[in-house]
């Protein structure tokens, strides 16, 4: 059982209302907004993990572009309302800091609070924690649909990793990663959960092979395989992380998850 | 305050294929007038999903011009809404063309201020009054099902409606039930009945102020219900009601929240809701929250009188 451990002050991006803070366990937090100010009925849950390891340099900006294009074309969903989004970025460099690899950008918040635009710009250094990401993705997601289906929200939600490599630096341990995953379809946390998992090509070779035994190891639904990290596929990924979230509010009420996120991009 | 309503097709009319014919508003008014309305069209009439609307839709846009009436805090005003609201129906008719067996439905509606709540029944349904330590239900049932519908009045059917009850001098039952158990364990309950004609003026209940530390407490909320509540498989009205208010909160859409989740419930041990179900509802701050309205209120009922 998962309870806010406290109210914190707004945090940096967008105009907030009150944040509520929250523990996962084993060192990990996150926050969301105070559920008792949330006003729809029904809530879906959007949690995007991007790899910020040393190996996507070259890229930083032209993934945080996509970070920004697949936030705002979440607007653009028939039930925008409804969605609580929450952006995370993962890398060694944050162990440090946290006692994991996460460095929250933001917590659940509705899209009219966040300001994507002054979404930080990414920094690639230190090595990939991906199972702390997986794991605070999806513990995270799990804890918070707890709290929101204990208040009568009706709760699914959909999780994106985003990464160029494999784990080799996590706390959290693939049982972990395992357990939430296997916890946020389980039902009764919330109604479906969808886990994606998505390879960016950034020049290493095997990462392909490596990150599907990693979805496969862990359980999580889906793995896609982007390709290159170049502008143009990048913006592919901007519209297949929007739509899917679309499909996925949308599918909210009828029992299961989406059957329509594109098993390419 | 806070407002909030929900309204659900029941089993019976999904199955057929036909329309929900229950419809619910609730809202905020200039001066922070809350109000709520419930209306349940007629199984039997014609296109009575249309006409409940209109019932609702002419009773906020009635609520919304008679609180303009200077001294609006008068029996004569109260009264106003639902002449109003018989008006603008019969006029909703002749623009749209509709029959008048399209325009049966009840009319349930409540208004709340400052330290003022106050209920009209016209028809059949359920207010429940509640306070932080009892809660009122009250019911209001006519004779072989055959309620009293507010078009009746404009289109002349006043006479029609007294001749179908005419062998029964007082078909309107009016049930009030506490949830506190009284003597012999039994819950504190009245019944009383009135003649046709009161029923037809529209019968009131309204909560009046006691000092905040006595009994009953509080007054929580005032909710509104079609006669859907009382027929739901597997469920006695007194739990279906004291489990759709056991709101988790009062922010943005409460009601349909804990309706949602009600539904999703009962339909896991039998069929859910037989008959259409609406409900609206006005909350009250608790005391400390700074917006807050104090209302403390014993219940009583009159008829045709505020």
């Amino acid at each position: 059982m998962v309870a806010p451990t406290e109210t914190q002050e707004e945090i940096p991006m967008g105009n907030s209302k009150e944040i509520q803070e929250f523990a996962i366990g084993s060192g990990f937090n996150f926050t969301g907004a105070d559920i008792d100010e949330l006003g729809a009925s029904e809530y879906t849950l959007v949690t995007i993990a991007l790899d910020e390891s040393g190996s996507i340099s070259r890229f930083e900006t032209q993934i945080r572009d996509m970070l920004i294009t697949a936030v705002k074309a979440c607007a653009n969903s028939p039930r925008s309302d409804n969605l609580l989004i929450r952006v995370i970025r993962f890398g060694s460099q944050y162990v440090r800091q946290n006692g994991n690899g996460i460095d929250e950008i933001h917590g659940f918040k509705t899209l009219a609070e966040i300001d994507s635009n002054n979404y930080p710009q990414l920094a690639g250094g230190g090595l990939t924690p991906l199972c702390d990401a997986v794991y605070s993705g999806v513990g995270a997601m799990n804890a918070y649909a707890k709290q929101l289906q204990d208040m009568d929200f009706d709760v699914n939600g959909i999780t994106f990793v985003v990464t160029d490599g494999g784990e080799n630096a996590s706390t959290a341990t693939m049982q972990m990663v395992k357990d939430a995953l296997a916890e946020s379809v389980t039902g009764e946390v919330m109604e479906s959960h969808v886990s994606v998992l998505i390879g960016i090509d950034t020049g290493y070779a095997g990462v392909k092979d490596k990150l599907d035994r990693f979805k496969n190891e862990a359980g999580m639904t889906q793995f896609i395989w982007a390709g290159e990290a170049t502008k143009g596929k990048l913006a592919k990924l901007a519209a297949f992380v929007s739509q899917s979230v679309s499909s996925t509010s949308v599918a909210l009420g009828t029992g299961g998850p989406s059957q329509n996120i594109s098993a390419t991009i | 305050m806070h407002v909030d309503h929900n309204f659900h097709i029941g089993e019976q009319h999904l199955q057929n294929g036909m329309p929900c014919q229950d419809y619910a508003l609730s809202g905020m008014l200039e001066g922070n007038i809350a109000y709520a309305i419930v209306s349940d069209g007629c199984s039997s009439g014609g296109k009575t999903d249309i006409g409940a609307r209109l019932t609702a839709l002419a009773t906020e846009q009635a609520i919304r011009e008679c609180i303009r009436i200077p001294h609006f805090r008068s029996n004569e005003a109260y009264m106003a809404v639902n002449d109003r609201r018989n008006m603008l129906l019969e006029q909703f008719r002749m623009t749209l063309g509709l029959e008048p067996e399209d325009m049966l439905a009840t009319c349930l509606w409540a208004i709340a201020w400052g330290n003022t709540v106050l209920t009209n029944v016209t028809g059949d349904g359920t207010v429940v009054v509640c306070h932080e330590l009892e809660t009122l239900t009250h019911s209001f049932q006519w004779s072989d099902n055959v309620p009293y519908y507010p078009a009746y009045k404009s289109t002349g059917e006043d006479e029609a409606f007294r001749a179908r009850h005419a062998n029964t001098p007082e078909p309107l039952t009016y049930i009030v039930q506490s949830n506190i158990p009284g003597m012999g364990d039994a819950l504190d309950g009245s019944m009383s009945t009135y003649p046709a004609d009161v029923g037809m003026k529209g019968l009131w209940v309204v909560p009046t102020n006691t000092a905040p530390d006595q009994f009953p407490g509080r007054l929580r909320s005032i909710a509104l219900f079609s006669d859907g509540i009382g027929q739901i498989d597997g469920i006695p009205e007194e739990s279906a009601v004291q489990e759709l208010l056991a709101f988790k909160s009062t922010t943005g859409r409460f009601v349909t929240r804990r309706m949602n989740r009600f539904l999703k419930n009962v339909k896991q041990h039998g069929s859910g809701p037989i008959d259409d179900i609406a409900c609206a509802v006005i909350a009250f701050d608790p005391p400390d929250q700074p917006e807050g309205e104090h209302h403390d209120a014993h219940n009583q009922t009159n008829e045709g009188d505020a």
